[in-house]
This record gives structure tokens, sequence and C-alpha cells, in this order.
């Protein structure tokens, strides 16, 4: 009898579960998600795609999401993994695990930024960022990380032209040890790890770089949870703090204007967004949201230009190149991919502004998109001044 | 939209049941072919329409074999003609990799979904052929038989005339629900905690170059692959056994606790039970004799249908003769050896050949299969390595786990526990079941990103 009605019991709280949520999907569908709902085409239904959007947009933007993430990296850490979500985790701190471009990957980005190269007067610079794994390398991470990253940037920096100057960023990076030149949350570079690259390859450019005693570091942020931590919720790992580098010799000024398409085009007069401590992508206060162009102008006393095509590892570094440049255009390959010709007459400003130099920035892992490096074919910079 | 899905989880389902206890008897049928239909069209449009095709001239085709019966020469060619058709229908869907046209995350699915299909379009025509069922002759209820969408994706395979009463009479009682939903939500966790889980580990085993990786590495990826794959399987026949509890039917069991058995032979009548219960009782009229050559063959023959059930391919053959020729050796004279041997010893014996079969089964081509067997035997020299460390403390917890539930052990404690204390039992039976759910449903969504 008692059994029966335990049975009762469990029967209809697991159907009073499925049916509130299958109530809030249906809502959530209709209001919350509409927006990540993709549009339906017959050949996106047919090639499986549509299906596939959808089921990634009700996944992800469904309530419990987040809770239920948290669960599973709880679980997964209690039975004794060190990662979770694609995320590996040592001493409270995150290191994604990497995708790394393979040698044909690396031999197309090349070729596409030679022939740049060829039809460029302007000195260009390559640097290739390493991702954690190079720096925090410890021997349980080498069996999941795979891949030499030294060997692969060396062998990228061979197949570039010889006259296209190749700065190092391993070197600096590993020069400091037990210091944070990785966010411990996010995957990207902190302002000390951008300094470290900025000082020791700055001279490449022509310039004296200044010391770490020459800036007045701001925390901006304390509390930053970055990409990696929002990636498994995992409640045991420490924030990390956003510092922001000033300049003590003068107050530098820029002003940002990031483009989206020819006719969108937003304008600050910060080279940081002080704004963005108040929202959840606090990591854009370094250099502000993601944008397919930036060009930003500065006060500084020296009248060189700089174009750099670059992923978002760059953005901490931008706060260096401001001291030095006078105008610094940003442009985000990946992005402009996808707008085509929206962003014709930015394109055209960009080739008729005689830059001094040209800097190719990238992280490792950005060498494994090479279609992006397609868009390059629309640069025909002028000569420099 | 798998059964694991979050569409079919929070939406479909909910909303099925709601409709179907609902709708009067004689139109469930047509409701459950709706949906199902609903379903394989989602997951492939346009598979779902030649699927669909294929029924129609089955179902056609066997109402004019029936008709025949008084011109048995003329019956049987219509009987071949058919059989050969789907298997030209199926080698078609296979051969031009049709299955890629299958919108599923997991990458076996779409290949049992197609074998499993025309399996049941097989298993209708043979049975009015040998007349162990009456002629279907409404289509919504043959139709609903082929689609049936709980086991429309990984079985198991039912026989039609194990099911031709259920499609009429069926009844839906208030404790087959209840079990129904333990049943899936076992399912649903062996599937998402387990199989996924396993398969990380199976992901990192095998990225790294088989070449270079150690004895204790190689035997732990085969453990890995061994395990995703009952659990995977078994996973999705324990949902699709649930969900049609719910609903009134009674689907067959596809597999036992597989650790516990003591030889080769004993491991299939655990493993995939529906289909190699279906070859048995299918050849058993064609083949009259009990003749050893003859049952040789017939094993080869079964052997053959597991390769082609999972999707053909060379590794899948080689597996395949691997473990023909081990259950011939078997019956032919290492019974008679096993026999003598304790138990431990007849079950790590069964479970080594097992995980070697297995990874001949995994692998894409012959030549990979057998680089790794080699590396299992220290062709690579190395017995332990860091890595196998590595992942094994990694693992360790989710392996007891899969272990654990691949014995009879659990069982077995729970049955004495139940014995002792009754009505904590079920409490703790419920409350236990509705845990799992929640940890399950976390791996489920958390599964894609």
């Amino acid at each position: 009898m008692k059994s029966s009605i335990v049975q009762k019991i469990y029967t209809i709280l697991f159907s009073a579960i499925i049916i509130c949520f299958g109530v809030y999907l249906t809502i959530d569908c209709f209001f919350i998600s509409k927006n990540c709902l993709p549009e339906f085409g017959i050949s996106k239904f047919l090639y499986g795609e549509y299906q596939k959007d959808v089921s990634e947009c009700l996944n992800k933007n469904m309530y419990i999401y987040k809770p239920m993430k948290a669960i599973k990296t709880h679980f997964d850490m209690l039975t004794g993994k060190s990662f979770a979500n694609g995320v590996y985790i040592k001493d409270s701190s995150l290191t994604k695990i990497p995708q790394f471009p393979n040698v044909s990957n690396l031999e197309s980005v090349a070729e596409k930024i030679n022939k740049f190269n060829d039809r460029t007067n302007q000195p260009i610079y390559s640097l290739t960022i390493t991702t954690k794994t190079q720096i925090d390398n410890d021997q349980f991470v080498s069996y999941i990380f795979k891949g030499d990253e030294s060997s692969l940037i060396s062998e990228y920096n061979n197949l570039l032209k010889n006259d296209i100057s190749k700065l190092d960023a391993i070197t600096p990076l590993t020069y400091i040890k037990n210091m944070d030149v990785y966010y411990k949350t996010d995957s990207r570079l902190t302002g000390l790890g951008s300094f470290l690259i900025y000082n020791y390859n700055m001279k490449q450019f022509g310039v004296s770089p200044f010391s770490m005693r020459q800036f007045n570091i701001e925390h901006a942020v304390n509390n930053f949870y970055g990409e990696l931590y929002n990636k498994i919720l995992y409640s045991n790992v420490d924030s990390d703090t956003i510092d922001l580098f000033h300049y003590n010799g003068y107050v530098v000024n820029g002003n940002v204007d990031s483009i989206y398409s020819d006719r969108n085009v937003s304008h600050r007069t910060t080279i940081y967004d002080l704004s963005r401590k108040f929202y959840s992508d606090k990591i854009n206060i370094v250099f502000g949201e993601s944008a397919p162009i930036k060009n930003v102008t500065t006060n500084s006393k020296s009248k060189n230009s700089i174009l750099i095509f670059a992923d978002r590892n760059i953005d901490s570094l931008i706060q260096f190149f401001a001291i030095h440049y006078v105008n610094i255009t940003v442009v985000n390959l990946a992005e402009c991919s996808d707008l085509g010709d929206s962003l014709k007459n930015s394109i055209e400003k960009i080739n008729s502004t005689p830059y001094d130099q040209v800097l190719f920035a990238y992280g490792i892992e950005s060498l494994t998109n090479t279609d992006q490096f397609d868009f390059l074919k629309k640069f025909n910079l002028c000569s420099a001044k | 939209m798998g059964l694991t899905s979050v569409i079919f989880l929070f939406f479909v389902m909910p909303v099925f049941f709601l409709i179907y206890y609902w709708v009067p008897n004689n139109k469930k049928n047509i409701f459950i072919l709706l949906v199902s239909f609903l379903i394989l069209f989602w997951i492939t449009p346009i598979l779902s329409f030649v699927m669909l095709i294929i029924a129609c001239v089955n179902f056609s085709l066997c109402f004019v074999m029936y008709k025949l019966y008084f011109l048995k020469d003329k019956r049987k060619y219509i009987f071949l003609m058919l059989i050969f058709m789907n298997l030209v229908a199926f080698g078609i869907l296979l051969f031009f990799k049709l299955d890629r046209l299958v919108y599923l995350q997991e990458e076996l699915l779409p290949k049992i979904m197609i074998s499993l299909f025309v399996c049941s379009n097989i298993s209708y025509i043979l049975d009015v052929y040998l007349k162990k069922c009456r002629l279907q002759r409404n289509f919504i209820d043959f139709l609903t038989y082929v689609f049936f969408f709980p086991k429309l994706f990984a079985g198991p395979l039912v026989q039609y005339s194990s099911i031709e009463s259920q499609l009429k009479n069926r009844k839906v009682i208030f404790q087959n629900v209840s079990e129904g939903m333990q049943l899936f939500v076992i399912g649903l966790a062996q599937k998402c905690v387990l199989a996924d889980s396993v398969n990380e580990a199976q992901k990192f085993v095998l990225y790294q170059t088989v070449n270079n990786i150690s004895v204790s590495t190689a035997w732990l990826g085969a453990i890995v692959e061994f395990f995703y794959l009952y659990f995977y399987l078994y996973g999705y026949s324990n949902m699709a056994r649930g969900l049609g509890k719910m609903i009134g039917f009674e689907l067959p069991a596809n597999f036992r606790a597989i650790l516990p058995s003591n030889s080769v032979t004993n491991f299939f009548e655990r493993w995939n039970i529906s289909l190699l219960s279906c070859v048995r009782t299918y050849s058993k009229p064609f083949i009259k004799t009990s003749k050893l050559p003859i049952k040789i063959v017939l094993l080869f023959l079964g052997g053959l249908i597991y390769a082609l059930f999972f999707g053909a391919g060379f590794s899948k053959c080689l597996a395949a003769v691997y473990f023909v020729v081990i259950l011939a050796l078997e019956r032919l004279f290492i019974f008679d050896i096993l026999v003598k041997l304790p138990q431990l010893v007849r079950r790590i014996y069964t479970f080594l050949l097992v995980l070697i079969g297995t990874v001949l089964f995994w692998q894409n081509s012959i030549g990979e299969s057998l680089t790794y067997v080699g590396a299992m035997f220290g062709e690579n020299r190395a017995f332990l390595d860091k890595s196998f460390i590595f992942f094994a403390k990694s693992f360790a917890f989710i392996l007891l786990l899969c272990w654990l539930f691949s014995t009879n052990i659990v069982r077995n404690r729970v049955v004495g526990f139940k014995k002792k204390h009754k009505v904590t039992y079920y409490w703790m039976r419920y409350i236990f079941n509705l845990v799992l759910f929640v940890i399950s449903i976390a791996f489920c969504i958390t599964r894609l990103t």
C-alpha cells in the first residue's frame, strides 16, 4: 500500500518536472530565446543546419543551463577529473584545451600574408602569441594538449618571407615565473603579459619601450571571471583582476571609432571602455567591445601610424601602442569576412592612409581559421609617408 | 533530436504524453505515427520520405504476397524480391553514405537507425511469409510499427509477431507508467552520465598517437571503448523500453549485465539480445539441420548481419569474423576446457577476448585495428607511462561505476536491501531516480557545448 503511494508521488513529481520544463521551454521559445532562434530556410533545414542551430539556441539559453553546467563540473571534479567542457583545471587556474593549426593551415596563412607583403611597401611584422599551455606547461597537461607550440610558431615563421620581421612572444612570457601573464579564468593575456611582449619587442619597431616603473597600474576590476570560467562554472576558482597600465609621462588620450559597417560606427573618447565594469563582459574594459575595424587616434608625441591585423589577443597591447603611435587601426579579419562589402568605404580609407608599419598579431589558435586571411586581398595599401 | 536532446525531453515528450493519454484508444496509433514521423522528419527531412516510400512498397507487396498464398512459387518469388529489395535499399543507403543525412549528434546512431528500420521491415515480411502473424491490413498500424519512435534510434529490434497484438490492444496501467519512467531515467543516466563520460575518456586516449601509447594506456582505451558501446546501446534500449512501457508497449530487453559472461557465447546471450534472437528465430525455419558445418555457416551469417547492422565497414566485418571464429572454436573444443576452469578465469578470458573484438570493431580501418591491437600487446614496448596514470586517475570513478553497473553486484545488494527494509527501499528508489534524472539532465544539456 505504502509503496504504491510512493510510486504515485514519484510519477506525479517526475511528470511535473517534465511538464513544467515543457511549458517553460515553450514560453522561452516564443519570448526569451526568440532572438537566438535561427531564420528558417528550406536548404538549411534539409541539411540539418537549422535543427542544429535551434538545439544550440535552446540549450544555451535555457534558464537551467548554468546551474546544470555547474552540477556537471562539480560532479566531474568530485570524480577526480581535472578537466571539464574543454577546460583544464589546475590550482584554481583554468586553461583552455587548444586546437592547434596543422601544417597546411600554417602554409595557407603564410602564403596569404606573403602575397600581402609582396604588394605592400611598409615594413611588416608578425607576432604569434602562444596559448597558456605553452607557458604553464606541466607534465599532465601534455597528455591533453597535443602539439608543441614553439616548434609550430618557428615553422610558421620560416614559412613567412624573410623581409617580414618576426616578433617573439614566448621568451618574454616565460621570463617571469609565477606571475599571471594570462588570466586565470580567461585564455587572453593580462596587462602584465602584454607589457612583457611590448617591452621585449618594441625596439624592433624602432621605438624605445618604457619600463614598468614608468606606468601606474590601476586595478580596474577585481572580480573578473572570464570565458573559461563561464564554460565550466566551477566555484573553486579564484577571480582575476583586470589591470590597466597608465603611462605616467603624460596622459594618453585616445579617440576610438568602432566600425561595424560603413554606416554603423560608434565613437568613444578613451581607449578603455570603463562602462564595461558594470556588465558581464568586463574584459572589454581594456579596449571595448569587439568590432571588425577599430580606429584609434591618440595624442602621442610620435607621428607614426600602424595598421594591425589581429584577433582579440591584441586588446591589452593597444594601451602600450597608444603611447608610440598617433594613429592605430586594428582590423579583425575574422569579423570582416562575414560582412563583405558593407565595409567597402572603411577599407578604401585604410588603403589610402599612409601607415608606417603593419603588424599581424594572432594567437596560434586563430591560424586554424585560414579563410579569414582571404579578406587580406581587399587591402592594397598606399605607400608610407 | 535524439531521445537525450533538450527538445525531445522537455518539449516533445511532455506534449506527446499529455495528448497521448487524452486521445481515444482507436486514434492512439495514428498519434504515435504522427509524432514518430515528425521526429524522423526533423532529424532527416530527406531520408524520412525515402523511408516512407520503402515502407509503403513493403506493405503493398506483402499484401500481394499474402494474397498469393495458393501459388507457392509466385509467393516465394515475391518474398525473395522483397528481401532483395530491402537489402539493396539498405546497401544504397549505406554505400552512398546517406546516413550522413541523419542529423544526430552521435556518430553511431544514424547507421543503427537505418539498420533498425530495414530490419523492422524485413521482420514483418518474414513473419507474413512464415505465417507467424496475420497480414496487417491497417496501413497506419504497420507504419506505427516501422516508425515507432522509442525504438527508432537504437533499438531494441522488435520482431513484428511479438508486437502485433500490442498494436491492436494495449492498456496503460499506472504501475507501468511509473516503471516506464524509472526505466527511462536509468537509460538516460546510462547514456548521458556513463556513456558520454566514458566517451570523453575515449577521445583523450584515442587522440594520442597509437604508436606512442603504452600497453597499459592501450588496454585502458579498449576498456573505455567497450564500456562506451555497452552503455550507449544499453541506455538507448532502456529509454526505448521505458517510453514503450509508458504508452502500453512491452519491448524486449536488449542487454543484461555483461561482465558476468563466462564465455564469448554467453556474452552474446547478454549483448544486443534482440538482434541475435531475430537472427536465430528467422534462420530456424530455413535451416532445419543440426549439423555442425551448417551451424558454423549460420554463425558466419549471424556475424555478417551483425556487422551490417552497425554500418558494415571492413573493420566491423573483421570484428564479426573474429567473434565468429571464437564462437566456432568454443563450440568445437574451448567449452570443454572452460568448464573445468574457475568462474573468475572464465570471466577474465571472456573479457579479454571481447576487448580485442571491441577494438577491431571500433577502429576506422583494418590497419588501424591491427596497429591498436599491436599496441595492446606491447608493440611499442613501454608497459606503463604517465599518461596512463593521468587517465586512470581522471576516469577511475566513472570506470568504477561502469564496472559496478556491468555486473549484478548492485542489483543483488538492492534485492537484499529490499527484503530487509521494504518501505525505505521504495522511498530510496524513487528519490534516487529523481536525483539521477537531474544529474542526467545536467550531463545532457552541457554535453553539446
